[in-house]
């Protein structure tokens, strides 16, 4: 590869990105608008030593990758609403064991089939609950074709650090469409690769902390060490226990470790003057919209957009540092989610106004430009 | 990481952008890829992006290009300089516009009326089979269209046609060098 | 150093919280004796199980493991194994976990012929959450969702792997101990997928419903149900409805997933599309 500007698509670009973390396993099943991630990775795996499996459905690729994973394989999977519907089960099992892994969801109109090749993003909240009980959730959202590359190959060294599943939100405008970008070859990444426990193998504690604070390295299955993955409650050996103490232990520990880690996990970018009439909160293909709205400054107001790459755990206390006292507006392709959180963080008499659309849509920049316009001036 | 960023982007003047419509599997797509490496490669930036239903052949499908000296920030095309109708109905979704420099270039093979304000059709289908380039037909066209609305260097195209050896590579030189000349 | 069966299991846990009279233990006994045969250390040794009381059975192994969601151990198993073809895979289930809920995957890892072995200890209904039925009880059957005699019939797990691709396919019964023993040695051989059924037993619920209700009326029925295949073949389709044909009861020599990848991996690193 070359550092000639290439003219990537989305979701290959996902891909790319995945194979320049290490990437060397991907189970799946086809679906829009996801399906050219899963044709890509059947190509490219194998030829690399890796693995392509097609599943019979996204609770098995779900599983699939949960297993790779515990194998050595740093490992992902693709799919849109409708399949991540079905992988929020098994998600638990990689959160309550504590199981790296990627899962990519480029986004399309719901709910149920919906509009099937049309974008969305109104996975929102199902990124960050929909698999039911007490978790925390990793989930990063790219807006460009070069932020499908650079968030995916983050995404696993996140996985990897906290042992934890992340989520790719991408949606079929982003996933689809191609730009022009500088891929890095996979030799110049520097992904973090899973290093040994350094501790006796009798003294293994699967779900204790290294001295970095981090969840111990993950040994793969067939290694010295003995492994136990559980989807039960369990003590720190993965052993089941129905002790209270130690399932609040557990459930404590799942959720603090990256929540706490919320200042280094999230990620964003400010774009626009310093001093704005109105701050646009957007993520993903909408955040191209606002951007535009940064250049063409409608109606002589200043705008600034702030981009959020990553969506949970979210930056609570530096979204409150940014946006000061200044307007905000938070566009979406959905009847409203990530605008709660906003406005929950913000308070209850702070000016944020929510702008959505839900026809399966781009939100074009003259709407949104009308609508700020109205509510700011 | 966290960052702060200028808005560099490119103004709503600085783009120019095309429409590539008509039905699935008339590869349109294909074409939007095609112009959008040329303009990568070109050293511009650009953006391709399509629409289309959940059929593989037949619908309303396109697919648009955007090219810019600057980044582009709004993905899809806001004000078309050009627009390639390869079908009557794709035609019908971009009436005439008063004072606009768009122009919309359309296949005349079965086309009702004649030209309107910001319009020229081309015989695309009948040129084609007259030169036994039925499979490149959707080539000639964008060979024309590229003569009239050049985003990119149509010369730029053809060597990138030429890249592709082989008889389709040959037949695809000859529809966009015909697709130029028809432009004349 | 020469592994015994003790070194596979996880002597501490002991007592299992299986009921007396449970055939699981049995069968974990049976696998532990056939992994120590085999020689394979524990550390090479993935178990996956799902829910259900078989789906408890890696509490008591020295083994690695996946305990997942219901149904899905063959799924996790399956990662596994394609991502490191020299380990030992099992996939410890029930009826209502490999033949019921995860009945999909059951088909498909077959169909792969993915070298997993799979376990299932069909007890003919659900005992963990109470005796209800599942997709083996056989029709007319009593359980507590089918108090008026079980609609539907069941499946002859043994006939739908093999109708699905599995190049081993073996049955025995709790009783038949050294039938058991024997065909697990065989599964494990196997590199391809491997169905190794176990008829349990399972008298606090579906023997006490239907006329079996102690640890002895199960085992004398499985003792006078379960018959060697070849008996079995010659029997009247009358005599046939009162048994169970036991023993390895199909194997082909058709290629394993691994071997059907290396395949591709070969294609595809020397850029043959």
């Amino acid at each position: 590869m070359s550092d000639k500007r290439t003219f990537v698509q989305g979701n290959e670009a996902v891909v790319e990105g995945a194979l320049a973390a290490g990437a060397s396993f991907f189970a799946g099943y086809p679906i829009t608008p996801s399906s050219e991630i899963a044709e890509m990775a059947a190509r490219r795996l194998p030829a690399i030593g890796g693995v392509y499996m097609q599943m019979e459905d996204e609770l098995a690729s779900m599983a699939a990758i949960v297993g790779a994973s515990l194998a050595g394989a740093k490992s992902f999977t693709a799919t849109s609403g409708p399949g991540l519907s079905l992988m929020l089960e098994n998600l638990g099992v990689a959160i309550m064991a504590e199981v790296p892994c990627v899962i990519v969801d480029v986004q399309r109109s719901g709910p149920s089939t919906g509009l099937a090749t049309k974008p969305a993003q109104a996975d929102v909240m199902m990124a960050r609950w929909g698999s039911h009980g007490d978790h925390s959730a990793i989930v990063l959202a790219p807006s460009s074709v070069k932020e499908c590359f650079d968030l995916t190959r983050r995404a696993f060294d996140l996985a990897e650090e906290y042992r934890h599943p992340v989520l790719v939100l991408s949606d079929a405008i982003v996933g689809h469409m191609r730009e022009d970008i500088l891929l890095v070859p996979p030799e110049d990444s520097n992904p973090i690769t899973r290093r040994d426990p350094g501790v006796d193998p009798r003294d293994f504690r699967m779900h204790s902390d290294g001295d970095d604070g981090l969840p111990i390295p993950l040994p793969p299955f067939g290694s010295e060490y003995l492994v136990r993955a559980n989807s039960s409650a369990h003590d720190d050996t993965g052993y089941p226990s129905a002790d209270p103490g130690q399932a609040r232990k557990t459930i404590r520990r799942l959720h603090d470790k990256v929540e706490n880690a919320v200042h280094r996990i999230a990620d964003y970018e400010v774009i626009g003057p310093e001093d704005p009439d109105v701050i646009l909160v957007a993520y993903g293909a909408t955040a191209r919209t606002a951007e535009q709205l940064v250049i063409d400054s409608p109606g002589g107001l200043r705008v600034a957009l702030l981009k959020l790459r990553s969506l949970w755990p979210f930056p609570a206390d530096a979204v409150r540092e940014l946006v000061g006292e200044t307007p905000v507006i938070v566009p979406e392709m959905n009847l409203g989610q990530m605008v709660r959180e906003v406005e929950r963080i913000l308070g209850p008499h702070y000016p944020c106004y929510a702008y959505n659309r839900s026809d399966g849509q781009a939100i074009h920049p003259d709407e949104l430009a009308e609508f700020m316009v109205e509510v700011i001036s | 990481m966290p960052s702060r960023g200028v808005a560099d982007g490119a103004t709503r003047g600085d783009r120019r952008e095309i429409v590539l419509a008509g039905s699935g599997g008339q590869g349109l797509v294909f074409l939007g890829r095609l112009v959008g490496r040329v303009a990568a490669e070109s050293g511009l930036h650009v953006v391709q992006t399509q629409s289309y239903g959940v059929a593989s052949r037949g619908g309303f499908s396109k697919s648009e290009v955007v090219v810019a000296e600057s980044p582009i920030a709004y993905p899809m095309v806001l004000n078309p300089w050009g627009i390639l109708a390869l079908t009557g109905a794709a035609r019908a979704m971009y009436p005439p516009e008063a004072d606009s420099q768009r122009l919309l270039v359309y296949d005349t093979y079965d086309a009702t009326e004649g030209d309107a304000p910001g319009e020229r059709g081309f015989p695309f289908t009948v040129e084609a089979r007259k030169a036994g380039l039925e499979d490149s037909f959707n080539i000639l066209a964008l060979g024309t269209f590229l003569a009239l609305r050049p985003v990119v260097d149509p010369d730029r195209v053809l060597a990138t046609l030429a890249e592709a050896g082989g008889d389709l590579g040959r037949k695809n030189r000859r529809a966009f060098s015909l697709g130029i000349e028809l432009a004349q | 150093m020469t592994l015994g069966y003790r070194d596979y299991l996880l002597q501490d846990k002991f007592p299992l919280f299986w009921c007396p009279g449970c055939g699981n233990g049995i069968i974990i006994a049976s696998l532990a004796r056939a992994l120590a045969r085999r020689g394979t250390p524990p550390n090479r040794v993935v178990t996956t199980t799902g829910i259900g009381c078989f789906g408890k059975a890696d509490d008591y192994l020295a083994t690695n493991s996946i305990h997942g969601t219901h149904g899905r151990a063959l799924a996790f198993a399956s990662g596994v194994k394609a991502s490191n073809p020299e380990l030992t895979v099992l996939s410890l289930m029930g009826d209502g976990d490999c033949a019921t809920i995860g009945g999909n995957h059951f088909l498909h890892a077959a169909r792969r012929n993915i070298g997993v072995t799979a376990v299932v200890s069909n007890n003919l209904n659900y005992g963990m959450t109470g005796g209800q039925y599942s997709a083996t009880t056989p029709a007319g059957q009593f359980s507590s969702t089918s108090l008026y005699g079980n609609p539907e019939e069941g499946f002859d797990l043994c006939a739908v792997a093999e109708a699905a691709g599995a190049s081993l396919v073996a049955r025995s019964t709790v009783y038949h101990v050294g039938v058991l023993d024997r065909i697990l040695d065989r599964a494990l051989e196997n590199p391809g997928f491997s169905l190794v059924e176990v008829m349990s037993s399972c008298p606090v619920h579906y023997g006490r419903r239907n006329r079996l209700p102690t640890p002895v009326d199960m085992m004398k029925h499985w003792r006078d149900h379960g018959v060697p295949k070849s008996r079995y073949d010659a029997m009247t389709e009358e005599e046939r409805r009162e048994h169970l044909p036991i023993g390895v009861l199909h194997e082909t020599s058709r290629a394993d997933f691994h071997s059907r990848y290396a395949h591709v991996q070969r294609a595809a690193a020397g850029g043959v599309e």
